[in-house]
């Protein structure tokens, strides 16, 4: 008898949600995926035909190989047991997880409260398998949707051990799901501080250790490396190489260096090394961190010293781009046959690899891209042609699905301008609230339709979040790139967006017959006001640019939310063309 | 033992931790739970009595206090007592709130914990097209919770609320000479709004009034000897949750919103499928499935009579639970002069909202009604504490 399974693998909230550092969020991921692919390969060598995942060559199941996996797999079985073949499955996602836990226990024990981890160690994993009979070929589409929902059926029973607590022992800082198995610090050996890389009070339990501590000390960029790429960039190979031998000098016990050949980021090749290191305000902390005192640091600060005055401060903001495939459940629906389905999987797979290459290419990281879904952290000037690169690949490489099922397939991405210094799980939300608007407009979005969508949100310090979402035929992305060309070249100045907001407000409840000229005529009045520089015929293209967009006080609200975007965005540029000013902009 | 109701009004944006370590040295962001947990009223009122009676807090009188059952904190508006959303109700985008049932299917299986099992989804007929459900308000007004017990149709309409609002709070440390901030004193809390909730179905556009619906929060107690004198003369402030955030606390004589409704308690008498939903989350010797039942799936609810064949359940993920003694416990958590204050082991809990479905063997439901809103936790302490509170409805 053949039958149609599906199995999910879990937990997400354990292995991509609860993160602190971007290795956490990063190695999550990775790991999520290689336990559902060592699922998955169970599944194979057991008599299945995979669907999804649908490798396409060999080895491309192994442990470790480049596939990214998501964590639902979905197989056709021709005469093998559902019963047997989902227990080996869930044997071997068991097994995956312990290959990267044992070691880390080995490698720790130091600091490691055994009893503990031992109680935690064997219920991580979490399992879900369900099936249905496959009637026959042409009923693919039925039979498919069967099985879905017979999966959410399990799911819905939630089964679930109860926990082996005990009395006295801190919770996991990152989610507090599971009681710490790290030893009181005070317990630890001297060279383990520096090892586990725990800020003083974090408690990690055995998912957080794993997290942190397997696969070798694979330093992964963090949020600080990202931000600092535009300035990075704008100082330059040659004037960095003093910073570059300061670094290494301070030794890879303090600063890490990247790994930058073709495994690791390549891209941050001219700077391979933590952040940090070129953010004063973070000194104090990587020193303590490290042990070390604030005069070791010496011939680091100095260089840096040397750079700033020349080059100006490394602006400390980042993009955290979320994107999500638009209308795929529906898509997948209309698909007839298995075999369609697999190769709609493969045409994901080949985006989520093309994604890797994309975000190479804009000086970003890609923490996760597996199915339709993206999570990756760029540099401010990079966030929106980066945005509009994998809109485009997403676009291409599902073109022929979307005439197939007759279903527009598209990606919203959403984009979140903040601080590196925030919390990884706040940049985390950030992104995907951004994504959540890309995917559905806003009351205030006038006119815009469902999906296929673009959204910016900036977060700074010190104030409200702005957002501005466009569908992406409306080329929000280049309306912001326009705007922080004039602002670079001082068409328009940095300050107005919040006068043109006040203006705005004025109007508000101003008839929209009658407002449309007096508006205008206002806003001209300030933008000239402000004196701009830059060329004549820039000057020209503004004021036609307020004629053409500005024609009732929400118009006009909306430009000056596009214009604190576009700040943003200019002095990130600015940034990279080295020029010492770049906070000018916003004066 | 004298059973007495409790209103409580909240004063300020009530604390409720989730179990991250927080403070001094372990962490400077606080994240809320999306409603406070029943250890956490418990707490706060046995504290309350012990200081209202004027007592020390020595471990005879820790014993004492926890003695006394508290049962809550529900939301209440408009005269009724408000219930957390059934895990079984999924809503269409469409057609609206629709019921997933134990079904049985005989072209297919899965891995489920025990054989007895049946998947608990949507009928063929709800589920022709494959559809994303959305979100269902968190809390319902009882009645309407009553109907959807008693398997009749139902629509969302303003009655229905959202969850508590989060507030955030950033504190500073100032330095007394300079007034500058301190470095590294940065924090920030997260509180629950508990004053209103949002109604259901409303739009920016209408006033605030409209949007948002005042609420009180009920607690039921039971106590004996002091305990219940003091419950009885309680009205005050006391702190509740983290913070030392103020609660008011009082008794009132208000106890209709606890009872069952009529239209149940016929239902039960005469029912062979029961639906129990947990309106707080249940603590279970063996995770999801409650001590109660034997390993073929058949049990008695504590405090009743009738056999019951557990045969589906639809519940969410698991949620941790800790807390902190202030008391001196051991390893086990338990009561201990040689043991130290400190973090509580950890638990595992059943979501409020869980429903678990099933099939009368022996035996009549009838007397569950009298059952309504009454713990069928495991552990003693634990339904004292008001884990676990279960209302009874038909499938």
């Amino acid at each position: 008898m053949s039958h149609l399974m599906a199995i999910t693998v879990g937990p997400v909230q354990e292995f991509i949600a609860a993160a602190r550092r971007t290795r956490d969020l990063w190695f999550g991921s990775y790991l999520l995926s290689e336990i559902s692919k060592a699922a998955a390969k169970a599944v194979q060598d057991n008599g299945g035909t995979l669907i999804f995942p649908a490798p396409d060559s060999p080895g491309e199941l192994d442990a470790d190989s480049l596939l990214n996996v998501a964590n639902i797999i979905l197989t056709e079985l021709k005469d093998s047991d559902p019963q047997v073949v989902a227990a080996a499955a869930k044997n071997a996602a068991r097994a995956r997880w312990r290959e990267f836990a044992d070691p880390v226990l080995q490698e720790n024990k130091s600091v490691i409260r055994e009893e503990i981890w031992h109680d935690e160690v064997g219920d991580v994993i979490e399992f879900h398998a369900a099936w249905v009979v496959a009637t026959d070929k042409d009923k693919y589409q039925a039979d498919r949707a069967g099985v879905m929902r017979l999966l959410a059926g399990r799911k819905n029973c939630r089964d679930f051990l109860p926990a082996k607590g005990r009395a006295g022992v801190p919770k996991s800082s990152l989610d507090g799901l599971r009681e710490s198995v790290l030893l009181p610090p005070g317990r630890w050996p001297q060279h383990m501080h520096h090892r586990l890389r725990v800020t003083e009070g974090e408690q990690l339990d055995v998912v957080g250790l794993v997290k942190r501590m397997a696969a070798g000390s694979r330093p992964y960029p963090s949020v600080s490396r990202v931000a600092a790429d535009s300035w990075i960039r704008g100082v330059g190979a040659d004037h960095l190489a003093e910073l570059r031998s300061a670094c290494e000098q301070v030794g890879n016990q303090v600063l890490r260096p990247l790994k930058v050949d073709e495994e690791g980021h390549p891209h941050f090749e001219m700077f391979p090394f933590e952040g940090t290191a070129v953010f004063r305000s973070r000194h104090k902390e990587l020193c303590e961190e490290a042990g070390i005192e604030m005069s070791a640091l010496e011939p680091l600060s100095g260089e840096l010293g040397n750079l700033i005055r020349n080059f100006g401060e490394p602006n400390p903001y980042l993009a955290v781009l979320v994107a999500d495939g638009d209308r795929m459940g529906q898509a997948l629906s209309k698909l007839t046959s298995a075999d369609d389905h697999r190769k709609f999987s493969q045409s994901l797979a080949g985006f989520a690899n093309k994604a890797k290459r994309i975000l190479h290419d804009h000086q970003g990281i890609l923490v996760y891209a597996g199915g339709d879904d993206v999570l990756a952290f760029t540099p401010v000037d990079q966030a929106l042609p980066c945005a509009r690169k994998l809109y485009d690949q997403f676009s291409t490489t599902m073109s022929e699905w979307s005439t197939t099922t007759e279903t527009l397939l598209t990606l919203s991405v959403g984009v979140a301008i903040a601080h590196f210094m925030e919390p990884l799980e706040d940049l985390l939300s950030y992104g995907r609230a951004a994504e959540k608007h890309a995917k559905s407009p806003r009351p205030d979005d006038d006119s815009q339709s469902e999906r296929d969508g673009l959204a910016v949100h900036l977060l700074k310090r010190g104030g409200g979040p702005i957002s501005v979402r466009a569908n992406w035929s409306d080329g929000l992305d280049q309306h912001l790139a326009q705007l922080a060309e004039w602002m670079n070249d001082r068409a328009i100045s940095g300050r107005v967006a919040y006068d043109l907001r006040q203006i705005a407000d004025l109007y508000a409840t101003w008839p929209d017959n009658f407002v449309g000229d007096a508006i205008r005529r206002d806003t001209l009045s300030i933008l000239k006001g402000k004196q701009p520089r830059g060329e004549q015929s820039q000057i020209k293209e503004v004021k036609q640019f307020i004629r053409d967009r500005v024609h009732n006080s929400a118009d006009l609200r909306r430009i000056s939310e596009e214009l604190l975007i576009a700040r943003q965005l200019a002095v990130a540029l600015r940034q990279t063309s080295g020029q010492r000013d770049a906070e000018e902009v916003l004066v | 033992m004298t059973t007495t109701t409790l209103e409580l009004t909240a004063r300020d944006p009530v604390v409720a931790r989730d179990g991250r370590p927080f403070g001094a040295g372990q962490g400077n962001r606080m994240r809320s739970v999306d409603w406070p947990l029943p250890s956490v009223i418990a707490g706060s009122l046995r504290t309350a009595l012990g200081k209202a009676a004027g007592r020390e807090f020595s471990i005879a009188t820790a014993a004492e206090l926890l003695q006394v059952s508290v049962a809550g904190v529900f939301p209440t508006a408009d005269g009724q007592l408000y219930l957390p959303v059934p895990q079984d109700c999924i809503v269409h985008p469409e057609n609206g709130p629709v019921r997933a049932i134990p079904l049985e299917i005989d072209h297919g299986g899965g891995d489920w914990p025990h054989s007895k099992l049946l998947p608990v989804i949507l009928d063929q007929a709800d589920a022709s097209e494959e559809f994303k459900p959305k979100g269902a308000p968190a809390w319902w007004p009882l009645n309407k919770f009553a109907d959807w017990l008693l398997g009749n149709p139902l629509q969302f309409d303003e009655t229905f609320l959202h969850s508590p609002a989060k507030e955030d709070r950033t504190h500073v440390s100032l330095q007394p000479d300079t007034g500058a901030a301190e470095d590294g004193e940065l924090f920030t809390t997260t509180g629950l709004a508990l004053s209103h909730l949002e109604r259901h179905g409303t739009s920016l556009e209408q006033s605030l009034r409209e949007r948002f619906a005042e609420i009180g929060l009920a607690t039921r107690v039971t106590a004996e000897g002091w305990c219940a004198e003091s419950v009885n003369s309680l009205n005050g402030h006391h702190p509740t949750g983290g913070e030392r955030r103020l609660v008011h606390w009082r008794s009132t004589t208000n106890s209709a919103m606890w009872d069952c409704h009529d239209s149940i308690r016929t239902a039960l008498s005469s029912t062979k499928g029961v639906r129990m939903a947990l309106a707080t989350p249940a603590i279970f010797r063996d995770g999801w499935k409650p001590g109660w039942l034997n390993d073929d799936l058949i049990g008695t609810p504590p405090g009743d009579n009738v056999r019951l064949q557990l045969v589906g359940l639809t519940i969410q993920r698991w949620q941790a639970i800790s807390g902190w003694s202030l008391a001196k416990i051991n390893d086990q958590g338990q009561l201990d002069p040689q043991g130290r204050p400190g973090p509580k082991p950890i638990r595992r809990m059943v979501p409020a909202g869980g429903i678990y479905f099933f099939d009368v063997v022996d035996g009549s439901a009838a007397n569950l009604a009298n059952r309504w809103l009454y713990s069928v936790s495991d552990n003693e302490q634990d339904q004292r504490d008001g884990f676990g509170l279960a209302t009874w409805g038909i499938w």
